[in-house]
């Protein structure tokens, strides 16, 4: 015996849907999207205060180091016997108290504060390491569970996409049947009463349908800007471990400059072997230096990508908003013509991408 | 001749910086734990740097101290110490801390065991701790007798000396002159505060670099200013195995055949030398067996310039030094002390 279609229509009616995983609504996603950006946008300006601090230190290392210089050009200009009386002067003024000016500071005192300047910013580097570890490995974890969340939503989606077209089957028999009645007998009145029911199941689900299909959209660009991050972090932890190495080595440089220094310090005051490890030091501070300003020139252009980056992801987050309460606008209207239209879309692919 | 060290891992030549020798996982928690117990045994008086501090700044050595983060630990060749770029980084760390950890706490916890959870353990525990300063100036007024136009001033520098590798004490007692006051290079004020001028601050941290009689001479080159007395007490070396410090002290050092041989214990000496120039001192002493006095070690034309400012200035200078080291060392190394005629305090661990 063929089920009658009021029969079927009934059993479509009291059908129950069941989505998987958490239940959505419009602000709970709107949050979501919402955090990430905050996250996002927290991320770059960490990234841009340590470029600054790498610009800081460029300048940091040269500062100071030209005062301390003269003293030694000094000495070689005497000893070159170019202008050796204003050279002379120079130098005694260079002299703790003899001369007018403030003393200079103790060449061991420069170059400790020199030293402690570099070591601090390879410090800081190292903590940036750690935590731009933990952030690569959070990441990684993120996307993966963003990716189940996307997968459950596309299912969802296909749940209320066939369940609307099923819908929209049973109220298309029913307008078919309804044209054959008059319209105040008491089966007609049954059958539009079932129509205006089939009309409610429809706009309720249809509010689901978009629902999860606007959440993988959104889960989809945050998976986007989130594989972003994860690229740009990846390649700047590999970037940095190596300044960071490298840092440790000139800092080591460094501290063997300044121990042969400091035990020349100790002999005498003013030696032209000072000025030889003088100028080996400049060298091991030149390198700090430059190493500080590719880290930094590194970093303003990866900022720099990923803010205009960031500017789109927004606006294609606004743009799905619009689109979103634009829709919300049409379904309270109940024109559910574009619902089923777009039911029959996402079914549509959903039935292609299970063919192909 | 390297110094040897118990168990020292194999370092890779790139890793490892000129003049230092590496310390490898439990190795350098073991160095570390008896560094602290000599430091703890030595019953600093207040003219050392403080060894609470002392104490507290190594303890964050090593991969225990560090909470894993730092494998290694490097000491210098020089004196057996950990290198001043270990010393620096725990000061450094310190600084860092409290912004690490206000930005850490913005984010979820990491997971226990990463890097990043030891690190957050690491600095919590940091911050809590006072350690060593690597460079503090402190002037206190001792009394200031405005008749005689005299202020009368006692200058406390702690600091790391990069030359040495070891931290440092200058206590230098000294007046300043009234006719100095109206440009005075320590300011009075009030409530008795004294300040140092950037410009004397500057010239005293110059000069606080050489042994306390050096000292003492050039600070009493500086117009205005009377030196009564400077001490500089100072923390190391650390002697080990294979240092070279002459035969009978390196013999007491013999793993094999030294006083621990039989005990198993591992030899060390741990100095604390202390050398005062002052007016009040009676008579020039050389207590200390590992140095001699700078007169003794000059040439005749340079010891004549030296006795001509011991006149001039009034001052006699000390030397001595005590040790700490483990208990089968301490009585021979007292008797080598009394041999050398510099008897000296020796702690047992």
């Amino acid at each position: 015996m063929s089920e009658t279609p009021a029969s079927k229509v009934d059993a479509l009616l009291v059908q129950s849907v069941v989505y998987d995983g958490e239940g959505y609504t419009r602000e709970n996603v709107q949050q979501m999207v919402t955090d990430y950006q905050a996250r996002h946008k927290q991320n770059l300006t960490s990234l841009a205060d340590l470029s600054k601090a790498h610009d800081d230190l460029a300048a940091e290392m040269t500062k100071d180091l030209v005062d301390s210089k003269s003293a030694w050009e000094h000495v070689k200009n005497i000893f070159k016997g170019q202008k050796v009386g204003t050279n002379f002067r120079g130098l005694l003024e260079k002299i703790p108290l003899l001369g007018s000016k403030l003393p200079d500071r103790g060449i061991n005192e420069l170059l400790e504060e020199k030293i402690e300047v570099a070591q601090r910013r390879v410090q800081e580097i190292g903590n940036y390491l750690d935590t731009m570890q933990q952030q690569v490995s959070d990441l990684q974890t993120d996307i993966g569970r963003l990716n189940k969340k996307m997968v459950v939503a596309a299912m969802n989606e296909e749940r209320a996409a066939k369940f609307v077209l099923e819908l929209e089957a049973a109220l298309k028999e029913i307008d078919g049947k309804l044209e054959g009645l008059d319209a105040k007998s008491a089966e007609a009145r049954e059958l539009q009463a079932k129509r205006d029911e089939i009309r409610r199941v429809i706009w309720e689900h249809g509010a689901k349908l978009r629902l999860y299909s606007n959440a993988e959209d959104r889960i989809a660009s945050i998976v986007k800007m989130n594989n972003n991050f994860l690229e740009i972090l990846t390649n700047l932890h590999a970037n940095m471990q190596t300044l960071y190495d490298s840092g440790n080595e000139v800092l080591n440089e460094l501290q063997g400059n300044l121990a042969g220094l400091a035990s020349a310090a100790k002999a005498a005051d003013l030696t032209l072997e000072m000025q030889q490890a003088m100028e080996s030091l400049k060298e091991s501070v030149n390198k700090v230096a430059v190493l500080a300003s590719e880290t930094s020139l590194y970093l303003t252009q990866n900022v720099e990508r990923l803010t205009s980056e960031m500017k789109i992801y927004d606006e294609a987050t606004q743009k799905l908003v619009e689109s979103n309460l634009a829709a919300e606008r049409e379904m309270k209207e109940q024109r559910i013509d574009e619902t089923i239209q777009l039911a029959r879309t996402e079914y549509g692919n959903f039935e292609e991408a299970r063919k192909g | 001749m390297p110094l040897c060290l118990e168990g020292p891992g194999p370092a890779q030549p790139s890793e490892q910086p000129a003049g230092c020798l590496v310390c490898e996982a439990e190795a350098a928690d073991r160095y570390v734990a008896r560094l602290r117990a000599g430091l703890q045994s030595a019953r600093l008086n207040n003219l050392f740097p403080p060894a609470r501090l002392l104490g507290a700044h190594h303890g964050f050595l090593g991969p225990a101290g560090s909470e894993g983060l730092h494998e290694r630990l490097h000491l210098s060749q020089l004196n057996g110490l950990p290198t001043a770029r270990e010393i620096l980084r725990v000061k450094i760390d310190r600084e860092l801390a409290p912004a690490f950890l206000a930005e850490a706490a913005e984010r979820p916890p990491p997971p226990l065991g990463t890097k990043l959870q030891r690190r957050i353990a690491y600095y919590s525990r940091l911050v809590q701790t006072a350690i060593m300063p690597s460079d503090r100036m402190q002037i206190d007024l001792r009394h200031q007798r405005s008749a005689e136009g005299r202020a009368a001033l006692r200058m406390t520098i702690d600091r790391f000396d990069l030359a040495g590798n070891q931290f440092v004490r200058y206590t230098v007692l000294f007046a300043q002159r009234d006719r100095f006051w109206h440009r005075p290079h320590v300011s009075l004020d009030d409530s008795d505060l004294a300040a140092p001028t950037e410009a004397f601050r500057r010239t005293a941290s110059r000069l606080t670099s050489h042994e306390a009689e050096v000292a003492f001479l050039l600070l009493s080159e500086v117009e205005g200013i009377e030196v009564e007395d400077v001490r500089r007490c100072r923390v190391g070396p650390l002697l080990l195995p294979g240092a070279a410090v002459g035969g009978a002290l390196e013999a007491l050092l013999d793993p094999a055949r030294g006083p621990c041989a039989a005990t198993g214990a591992q030899p060390w000496i741990l100095c604390f030398p202390e050398d005062r120039a002052g007016i009040e001192v009676a008579e020039h002493l050389a207590r200390d067996p590992l140095a001699r006095l700078m007169r003794d070690a000059v040439g005749e034309e340079a010891r004549a310039l030296i006795d001509a400012k011991v006149a001039e200035h009034g001052y006699r200078v000390v030397k001595s030094r005590k040790f700490v080291c483990p208990a089968p060392l301490s009585e021979p190394l007292a008797a080598l002390c009394r041999e050398l005629g510099a008897p000296s305090v020796v702690h047992a661990v």
